[in-house]
């Protein structure tokens, strides 16, 4: 049954959006703790614990499951936070927990068993063994991949593993192995592996120059860009470079991930589950693409033909859209 | 100073040479590494290909007669294997390494795999950032750890004290890589792409320098990885690293004179040389590249922070 | 459509024309208002760091300062100038409205420049969040503030609302009747995206032509 059933996980940034995704047509929603436990560890977002019980509950009664994100990596002599995240996550009710850090990982296997334990893309396991490591140390029972592989790739690992995998669908194009992209801190002495967050707000800084916009990361200059030219993230992978006396898009465009085009190819790879990126994003996006992929994929079901993605260009980072590292010639 | 007493009661520390990260011809590899067999003051060396298994074959053949000439040299030959394994093909040359009785430095968890628990070092490309982290990769028959770079002094103190029952190994001297990516930006500078990328990353063989709009330099693009555009240097905080427990050193080939540094880096562990001092003569070897040291004390990673000790 | 959405239109005449005063007084009542109805909107907004955000509608002559953060919070007029805030947000009322009642996301009116955010980035971000968690109707808001005539005032301007729509759409049907060179536009499309494809291939041979050069420049040195 599950097998050609594609799961569709969805994000909560807040109990409003969960609702929104809930409402939306969810299968499953991922959400975090209000702390640096999750890589999204952004001001006003994320779950205290009433809140993550309430969530929990709410989305049972709506038959809807919830995946609890811990993937940060813990720091040195501080890991009794992490710890305390997933006995609350185990409390709260939750349907699994999504971890990368290895000792975090044996601390879950060994405490809570009972609880499902997936490896998030923060662990960055893009091959067959490094899968193989993480199901036989931690009987993980979801790999998440990360975004750098090809449907190729994809359908290459689900044979070898017979694993079960939650693939991105709508987001961020991540150029660098996630969990090991140390850009961030570089720039700004805070680590998104510990604190949750890539480029974090405290950091960024829009300059109004006389009709160009300048964004800079810390004291990093990260892009120029006339009033009219679309935005993208302030990351530093998102930012113009000169190298080669060329300036450009170095590492990656201003562009989202949209995969609707491809859910075909990645159910006949085997894929168990899309991931919809955005707990940063408003539930206004999370109605919305949440909507637009459960109408895809119930077309898809019934075996009728998906409308294009037009719909959701305006949401894509940067206002374009790819498919990523999924087609070859990306890379 | 208290030079002497300095002497008798600090362990001294090992020096390593961290894999070549950038893409040499297989003869200007060769003769580095004889050079380095024949004159450098280190204790370890790490061979093999880490960024791009396209560069592979390059070396290959020089594998065997290199090695053997380190070994007699007196140096421990250790072979790092990739840092991102996403194919097949690089599954196997992971498993073959692993195989064949070396001692690997692990920079992908698909190395662990392959390793089954024979001995074995934790590169710094596989995250180890607790206390757990390390205990567990121990009990898995880590012998050695190569702390990721951004890691801050207050960490490498927790990971390297408390009864560490594993050497400890931290960057010291190079450019710091910063990530690893599937795309190879190297040829993106060219306008070109992974698959045709005419071996673009042979041209520059310390990094492609690349700027903010602002015309700051800021990073260096090697391949797939990008990395630091400064070398980070600690050198005036060895003598910490020595008392937190760090037991070995790493070097990370650069383009410049890389057995003079070994013995900058040398006479300051063994204290023949003041750290002051040895920072002048190590920048009359790198030339212009700036020196950096932020993560270690906590702040951006492109800073310099002097040291206040 | 929308019924219970504010008119934009209505409320942006109406905002030009009352006194600062009154208005001051009006988002006063507003808040206290909202207060009664969204608590733990504003135990949310007590939990952030204290800070101004001044709120910039680019179609109204006033400008608006909310204070949040560690105290009560409480939105005024901003006086003209020398009024420095932690952060400001720029755009159209509409969308500012939309961003408010979260019916808009505020990253993708970011991308596509629609608001400008200067300032402490940070502020503006926990205030979007928190915002976020909380389903607000401002038109509710509003009229609940207005007691017993409340329910009249809501007929006026659902009625409003259904007119200035039929506009919109008329207009829009208008214009696309006018231009409507769609068949035009594909033939354009694909033949712009043909010779896309043919520049990409250039350059890309142009590009090995060019490391060909630069590896002889090497050797001969």
């Amino acid at each position: 049954m599950r097998s050609s059933y594609l799961e569709l996980v969805c994000p909560a940034g807040t109990p409003a959006a969960l609702h929104a995704a809930v409402a939306a047509g969810a299968d499953t929603v991922y959400c975090g703790f209000r702390d640096c436990t999750n890589a999204r560890n952004y001001p006003g977002l994320n779950f205290d614990m009433d809140e993550m019980i309430a969530g929990v509950t709410y989305a049972h009664e709506h038959g809807c499951k919830v995946l609890v994100t811990i993937n940060t990596f813990p720091r040195a002599g501080q890991e009794k936070s992490w710890h305390q995240a997933v006995d609350n996550a185990a409390i709260a009710g939750a349907d699994a927990i999504i971890l990368a850090d290895i000792g975090l990982l044996d601390y879950a296997t060994r405490s809570h068993p009972g609880l499902r334990r997936h490896l998030s893309v923060q662990a960055s396991a893009a091959n067959a063994l490094s899968i193989l490591f993480y199901r036989e140390h931690f009987d993980i029972k979801r790999v998440v991949l990360p975004r750098v592989l090809s449907i190729e790739d994809v359908a290459s690992l689900i044979q070898q593993t017979e694993m079960e995998t939650e693939v991105f669908a709508f987001g961020s194009v991540g150029p660098m192995s996630e969990g090991r992209c140390f850009l961030s801190s570089y720039m700004t002495g805070l680590s998104p592996t510990h604190e949750g967050v890539c480029a974090p707000a405290s950091h960024v800084v829009y300059q109004d120059d006389n009709h160009c916009i300048k964004s800079c990361l810390g004291s990093v200059t990260l892009n120029k860009f006339s009033k009219d030219e679309p935005a993208a993230y302030p990351t530093p992978c998102k930012g113009r470079y000169e190298a080669n006396g060329r300036t450009s898009y170095l590492f990656e465009e201003p562009i989202g991930l949209n995969a609707v085009d491809i859910l075909p190819q990645l159910k006949a790879a085997g894929v168990t589950a899309l991931k919809i990126e955005g707990r940063q994003r408003s539930r206004a996006y999370v109605s919305k693409v949440v909507g637009t992929f459960r109408k895809a994929l119930d077309d898809l079901a019934a075996g009728t033909q998906t409308h294009g993605s037009g719909d959701l260009k305006t949401m894509a980072e940067g206002g374009r859209e790819t498919s990523g590292a999924y087609k070859k010639g990306w890379r | 100073m208290t030079e002497n007493q300095n002497t008798q009661n600090s362990p001294a520390g090992k020096i390593t040479l961290g894999p070549l990260f950038f893409h040499w011809t297989a003869e200007k590899r060769r003769d580095f590494y004889f050079r380095i067999a024949d004159e450098a003051a280190i204790d370890s060396v790490y061979l093999g290909e880490v960024v791009c298994s396209k560069r592979e074959i390059f070396f290959k053949e020089f594998l065997p007669v290199v090695s053997e000439r380190l070994q007699k040299a007196g140096k421990e030959v250790i072979v790092s294997t990739l840092a991102l394994v996403t194919s097949k093909r690089e599954m196997s040359t992971v498993s073959a390494y692993a195989d064949a009785g070396f001692m690997v430095e692990a920079n992908d968890v698909a190395s662990l795999q392959a390793l089954h628990g024979r001995p074995h070092v934790i590169g710094p490309f596989i995250n180890v950032f607790n206390e757990s982290t390390r205990d567990y990769l121990v009990k898995n028959n880590a012998t050695r750890i190569v702390l990721p770079v951004e890691m801050a002094a207050e960490s490498v103190d927790r990971l390297a004290g408390g009864g560490a029952a594993t050497e400890i190994e931290v960057m010291v001297f190079g450019r710091q890589p910063l990530s690893v990516a599937m795309r190879c930006y190297h040829a993106r500078a060219h306008e070109l792409n992974k698959d045709s990328c005419q071996f673009v990353c042979g041209l520059d063989q310390d990094g492609l320098q690349t700027n903010t709009v602002d015309q700051q330099p800021i990073l260096a693009v090697n391949g797939t990885q990008t990395m630091s555009h400064g070398y980070v240097v600690l050198l005036q905080e060895l003598a910490k690293l020595q008392n937190m427990g760090v037991s070995h050193f790493r070097l990370s080939p650069q383009d410049v004179d890389m057995a003079r540094v070994s013995h900058v880096y040398r006479n300051v562990l063994d204290r023949k040389c003041d750290p002051a001092e040895a920072l002048e003569t190590l920048k009359a070897v790198t030339d212009t590249v700036p020196f950096i040291n932020g993560f270690w004390h906590g702040s951006e990673g492109f800073a310099w922070v002097e040291n206040r000790a | 459509m929308d019924e219970s959405r504010l008119p934009v239109p209505l409320a942006r005449v109406a905002l030009r024309v009352i006194p600062e005063s009154v208005l001051n007084r009006l988002t006063y009542l507003l808040i206290r208002r909202m207060q009664k109805i969204h608590p733990g909107l504003f135990q949310n907004l007590a939990r952030l760091d204290a800070a101004t955000v001044c709120i910039e509608p680019s179609d109204l002559p006033y400008r608006f300062v909310l204070k949040f953060g560690q105290g009560p919070t409480s939105l005024r007029t901003a006086p003209r100038a020398g009024y420095s805030c932690d952060a400001a947000v720029k755009g159209k009322l509409e969308s500012l409205l939309n961003l408010l009642e979260g019916r808009i996301d505020s990253d993708m009116m970011f991308f596509s420049r629609e608001i400008i955010i200067t300032g402490d980035t940070a502020v503006v971000v926990a205030l979007r969040n928190t915002l976020d968690r909380e389903e607000i109707r401002l038109l509710d808001d509003i009229s609940a503030m207005c007691g017993p005539v409340s329910n009249p005032a809501r007929k006026v301007i659902v009625r409003v609302n259904k007119f200035m729509d039929h506009i919109k759409t008329s207009m829009k049907n208008a214009h696309e009747r006018r231009y409507s060179r769609d068949a035009d536009e594909t033939a354009a499309k694909l033949e712009c995206a043909r010779l896309q494809e043919e520049i990409k291939a250039l350059k890309f041979r142009l590009a090995k032509f060019e490391v060909r050069g630069k590896r002889m420049d090497a050797s001969a040195l």
